[in-house]
């Protein structure tokens, strides 16, 4: 019933494009919404966590197979209202679902609810003030409703390229694990580089975050986040998009497990590459078509054993921009 | 897995080396850095986009397997006042 709904809300959207495009004489470049819809195939190697360290295997993930193929289907709808010279208001709708077949405890729904503001300082320097609410759902139940507010201030220099400092609190309610609810402040720095007269760039950042645990202190945390990206087109319309994070999390109140330790620590590793070519162009109202292929590589590096994986995931898919 | 274990981080350095010796900087004459500036915010907004919905889905992820593969008595058993 729910994949009934949800569809139907596919099927409205792609009816009612034609009713946007007629109702939208304005260009191109000044057009005020956009609609993206992306459909790919996903393969992980180890959705379910199964710990690289055999002996650790925790009882209840045995007999579970931990690779999976899965379908991801993703619409994104954004509608942008300029108030002034100054001022942009925006709004934002976003849903994206995967479905993993015979592992359905894994199928998560995400829906983005945001409404943002950008102020502009000058024509290189703006203020931005972003607030979402991010509805999970997990194996068709209520999971997670998530509060997210997200100022930031944007400067562009000629020479040294763009720098974006940020603050992020959110707040997550747990609806079936009341233990995980949890408070979340951070802040972040990232400087993005130039090259190629502006068609090449490298980004650097560094973010810190302290997860405060509401309903169970063994889950708080202290997080640093180091990343590292590169964006440039290659050859023959390829554009190549490389990025690397490297996490530490640090357990503050992790008392004594079963089979784990006091102070838990992990060092994430994130490795992701990306392909994409655009194979369509200005078709009717279809602006884009786009055809992805990215790998990713996650490295759950913990002193809890149990905690200690590897994920592989492979997706290949197509998105189209109206 | 172990080769691309290593391809990943390779091509990144190559790349970085190919970027930084290949090509020139920016030069601001050439460019409407207004526009550009605009532009690299709509890409940082949705690559940014990409990335919560990534992190909320590992996170979610994360919590369904501690929560039904949790090996701990600790983890089930003790809360704080709050809970």
């Amino acid at each position: 019933m729910y994949r009934i709904k949800c569809f139907s809300l596919v099927f409205a959207f792609v009816l009612a494009l034609p009713c946007f495009s007629q109702a939208d004489s304005v260009s191109e470049k000044g057009k005020n919404w956009k609609v993206k819809l992306n459909t790919s195939w996903v393969h992980e190697d180890n959705l379910i966590g199964t710990p690289t360290n055999g002996t650790a295997r925790p009882a209840g993930i045995v007999g579970t197979s931990p690779d999976a193929d899965g379908f991801n289907w993703d619409l994104t709808a954004d509608y942008k209202y300029k108030f002034n010279d100054k001022i942009n208001f925006k709004l934002n709708y976003d849903l994206d679902q995967t479905y993993y077949g015979n592992n359905s405890a894994y199928d998560v729904t995400t829906q983005f609810f945001g409404v943002g503001m950008t102020r502009k300082i000058n024509p290189l320097t703006n203020f931005q003030l972003d607030y979402k609410y991010i509805y999970n759902i997990v194996d068709r139940d209520d999971f997670s409703g998530i509060h997210y507010v997200n100022p930031a201030f944007n400067h562009m220099h000629a020479k040294y390229g763009l720098t974006r400092i940020d603050y992020l609190y959110k707040y997550t309610d747990n609806w079936k694990f009341d233990s995980r609810d949890t408070t979340q402040n951070s802040i972040g720095l990232t400087q993005y580089v130039f090259f190629s007269n502006f068609k090449r760039r490298v980004s650097l950042g560094y973010r810190f975050a302290k997860d405060d645990a509401t309903g169970f202190l063994a889950f708080s945390r202290k997080i640093h986040d180091f990343k590292f990206s590169i964006k440039s087109p290659i050859a023959y319309g390829v554009n190549l998009n490389a990025k690397t994070k490297f996490s530490i999390r640090d357990y503050t109140n992790r008392p004594t497990e079963v089979g784990g330790v006091a102070g838990r620590n992990d060092y994430v590793q994130n490795y992701s590459i990306k392909l994409d070519k655009s194979l369509l162009k200005h078709w009717k109202c279809l602006n884009d078509l786009v055809a992805e292929a990215s790998y990713r590589h996650n490295f759950n590096n913990s002193n809890e054993l149990v905690r200690n994986h590897k994920n592989n995931i492979f997706q290949l898919g197509l998105t189209a921009k109206f | 897995m172990n080769f691309l274990n290593r391809l990943i981080p390779s091509l990144a350095v190559v790349s970085l080396v190919f970027l930084l010796a290949g090509t020139n900087t920016g030069n601001a004459q050439d460019v409407d850095l207004e526009q550009i500036f605009a532009e690299t915010l709509e890409e940082i907004e949705i690559e940014r986009k990409h990335e919560d919905k990534k992190e909320v889905t590992t996170e979610t992820k994360e919590v369904v397997q501690e929560d039904t593969a949790t090996p701990t008595v600790a983890e089930k058993g003790v809360h704080t006042s709050s809970s």
